[in-house]
């Protein structure tokens, strides 16, 4: 009898890791092993939680610390439990979760195990006999080491926001806190890295560090990295076209929304003039011109003010002529195609987008939903290190549990 | 991390890459530079666009390009025309020699050429493939032909990226195409974790169309739960104000600053020199912030352009507010801390001389995964994979070659 997708073990089922992180980036890289089947306890400060409980979306907008479309979706699959890390007896209790762990995943300042290492003598980190993987919006190390950050400080430091927005106006950034899912996967893949490492070595697993704005910096700017030291090319902000592209690569408004074309082979905006020309008028452009770009353009928009964006992209698909539409929420959820993939999932009340794979033998999938705060307290506490009641009321009335 | 090439987190993994352009390559070059042995199978009959700089500027020669130098450091070089049987047949000799395949063809191509999972799991049973393109191998839309811009718009993303209340403008950069090498990469390591717990291989299907989605799940989230349809957003965040980004005294300087709590409010009003509305009791507190958020940006932005953005920087972070000059690409490559960390480093190629590629951005132990060597020429590798690993005679490779098998 064949599994059902729920039942079977996911590619990760091997791995432990512990997670200590707020918001989105560690969270996300925590989300990335749970689901792949990692068993993975979430520690949550005590009676507060993780920020993300706070932030929604809320169905009806009615805030719960449960309900949060946000952590529902970002810790699925985690067992959850309260630590006040920073006490001592709070500190004691970390320290044997993560000797356990495969993985610790740390998203906590520098100047926070500072703090813990001058007081106890040692990094509480050090207790791990796994990886630890470290993420911060600068890194471990240099000038800007303590620095605070947030996903649009980090977006600015790493070269993106510079050519997002119009020229002479404000810089914008990626949408929705996008640095710190960057440096959640960096760090998921820095994770699996380190347990490969570790197993060719005796001793502790490798600590990792990685650094938001780094992997924006690296990955996505860094691209450009030689045509700036070579030619002093700098990308520029063009509002709704590509900053240096010498071909139609822009978003156009058409007539129920926007719709975006990047055509960087001549046969293909060729194939898109003859698709809105006709005999009596051709659209033709001079392909010397040095505004190709803004010739097509103009010839493109009374056209696409005429059409609507599924119109256009049905008559651009089978030409193949590379556009899509600019897809609002709506138009993502009634997708055919996403639909047929299974791009998203039932949890609970909410239905939420699965992660970007489908592996053939050991699909994704939510095992159990987000936890509530503390709900797997007694479990690893009691259970699993070996609390006795007396000692568990005492940690809940000192507020460290 | 231990930098000697044979204690690297992937030493002794083998990987057969089909990936081109962008997001099947980087998936690739992250593998190579942590030690994995990553062979690029390339052909004359149909060179990787970046070879040619047709996908970002005309190029002279195969071997100028610095993009492709960039996405291929670390790896090996084998020309093998894919189109001819007998390259076929070599080709699935390497992957029974090999642990991973990662491609990133338009479906149905590897299958065309007798080298689809079903095909190499019957050299390698235990074969792991990876294969990422622009929406899947599956669904009506598999066949679509996108870069990252357009997919970027059809996955939702897009229509975020706008100041608020005025034109979409998208992200323009390729952001997806990173993010679905990265995810690519992710999901071939675990795969491969998966494989040598249990013996068992599988196939992974990545879509950047998946990818765009997953990455804005609360604006999805807040559509199926209240039917709200997010617009342009601006710079504005529901809960920190300030939030945005401001001129700074400089021509073309700006600053981002993003304000949590009252006491950074205070910290930035006195950074400011506390000009009088700092201290208007609506701005007092994140709720009044919140609602009279554009008038609060329009002062902001008065005061803020009488500094220098870097001189103001130091000053907020010192005081514990989040800030930072909006860097170009020449702010990042001259900025100091950037320059500690190394994160670019300078690699010599034979043909194109000195050239700057970016660091995989992640330490291990405080080491950066070392860049061991320059992006492959074309079949540079040839000899050692043909004649060294799947033992062809010297004679044989120069007939295939004539034949352009090997091409």
């Amino acid at each position: 009898m064949a599994l059902a997708p729920t039942q079977r073990p996911g590619a990760l089922a091997t791995l432990r890791v512990v997670e200590l992180g707020d918001f989105i980036a560690v969270p996300f890289a925590g989300k990335l092993l749970a689901d792949l089947g990692a068993e993975s306890i979430k520690i949550e400060p005590p009676f507060v939680g993780d920020a993300s409980r706070r932030v929604g979306p809320f169905p009806g907008d009615v805030p719960d610390a449960q309900t949060s479309g946000l952590f529902q979706y970002l810790n699925t699959n985690k067992l959850g439990v309260t630590l006040a890390v920073e006490q001592p007896s709070g500190t004691d209790l970390f320290r044997r979760l993560v000797a356990e762990a495969d993985v610790l995943l740390d998203g906590q300042t520098p100047a926070f195990w500072d703090r813990l290492a001058q007081r106890d003598g040692a990094d509480p980190r050090d207790a791990a006999r796994g990886t630890v993987v470290s993420v911060t919006g600068f890194g471990q190390t240099g000038p800007y080491r303590d620095y605070r950050s947030e996903a649009l400080i980090t977006c600015a430091a790493s070269g993106v926001s510079a050519a997002i927005g119009l020229p002479k106006e404000p810089p914008l950034s990626l949408p929705l806190s996008q640095s710190h899912y960057s440096a959640g996967l960096n760090a998921a893949i820095a994770a699996l890295l380190a347990t490969f490492a570790a197993r060719k070595s005796q001793g502790p697993g490798p600590r990792v560090d990685v650094s938001e704005a780094e992997a924006m910096a690296t990955f996505i700017s860094g691209v450009g990295i030689q045509s700036f030291v070579a030619e002093e090319r700098i990308r520029m902000r063009m509002g709704h076209r590509s900053g240096h592209s010498p071909h139609l690569n822009a978003t156009l408004p058409c007539k129920d929304g926007f719709v975006t074309f990047d055509t960087p082979q001549k046969r293909q905006w060729l194939r898109l003039l003859a698709l809105i020309g006709s005999e009596d008028d051709p659209a033709e452009v001079d392909p010397l011109s040095p505004d190709l770009p803004g010739q097509i353009e103009a010839k493109l928009r009374p056209w696409l003010m005429s059409h609507t964006k599924a119109e256009i992209f049905a008559l651009c698909h089978e030409r193949r002529i590379p556009m899509a539409p600019v897809n609002t929420a709506a138009d993502v959820l009634a997708s055919e195609h996403l639909a047929e993939r299974g791009m998203f999932v039932q949890n609970g009340q909410w239905t939420m987008p699965r992660l970007p794979f489908i592996f053939s033998q050991t699909p994704v999938a939510i095992r159990r939903p987000a936890p509530t705060l503390g709900e797997h307290n007694e479990e690893i506490f009691a259970r699993r290190l070996g609390l006795t009641p007396g000692e568990l009321l005492r940690l809940r009335r000192a507020r460290t549990i | 991390m231990n930098t000697q090439s044979s204690v690297l987190p992937l030493a002794g993994y083998r990987v057969v890459d089909f990936g081109w352009v962008w997001a099947g390559t980087v998936a690739g070059q992250i593998m190579a530079d942590m030690g994995a042995e990553v062979i690029k199978i390339e052909s004359r009959r149909r060179l990787d666009g970046l070879r040619l700089g047709r996908v970002f500027e005309v190029g002279e020669t195969l071997e100028l390009n610095h993009h492709f130098h960039n996405f291929n450091r670390n790896k090996k070089s084998l020309t093998l025309n894919i189109s001819q049987p007998r390259a076929q047949e070599l080709i699935r000799q390497l992957v029974s020699r090999a642990d991973l395949v990662l491609e990133n063809f338009t479906p149905g191509t590897l299958r065309k050429y007798g080298l689809d999972y079903e095909a190499l799991r019957e050299v390698k049973p235990d074969v792991v493939m990876v294969s990422v393109t622009a929406a899947g191998q599956t669904g009506p839309l598999n066949d679509m032909l996108a870069y990252a811009p357009v997919m970027q718009s059809i996955a939702g993303f897009d229509g975020l990226v706008g100041y608020e209340g005025g034109p979409v403008f998208g992200v323009k950069q390729a952001y997806l195409d990173v993010m679905s090498a990265l995810f690519a990469c992710y999901a071939a390591l675990a795969a491969l974790h998966h494989r040598d717990a249990t013996g068992e291989g599988q196939h992974v299907d990545v879509s950047g169309f998946d990818v765009g989605v997953s990455l804005i799940p609360d604006v999805l989230m807040d559509y199926t739960a209240n039917g709200r349809v997010a617009g342009p957003q601006g710079s504005s965040h529901p809960t920190m104000a300030p939030h945005g980004t401001y001129p700074g005294r400089e021509p073309d300087s700006w600053i981002a600053i993003a304000v949590t709590d009252e006491r950074e409010w205070i910290q930035l009003g006195e950074a400011l020199g506390n000009p009088p509305w700092c201290g208007e009791s609506r701005f007092a507190d994140l709720a009044g912030r919140l609602a009279a958020r554009q008038e609060l940006d329009a002062l902001l932005a008065t005061a803020t352009a009488q500094h220098v953005v870097g001189d103001l920087t130091a000053e907020l972070q010192r005081r514990g507010v989040a800030a930072f000059p909006v860097h170009n690409i020449a702010g990042v490559f001259f900025d100091e801390h950037f320059n500690a960390r190394e994160i670019f480093r300078q690699v010599d190629h034979p043909v194109a001389g000195p050239g700057y590629v970016y660091q995989t951005p992640w330490r291990f132990d405080g080491e950066p995964a070392p860049i061991r060597r320059h992006a492959p020429l074309l079949g540079e590798d040839n000899h050692e994979i043909l004649v060294g690993l799947l033992g062809l005679s010297e004679d044989e490779v120069a007939r295939l070659q004539a034949e352009e098998v090997v091409y």
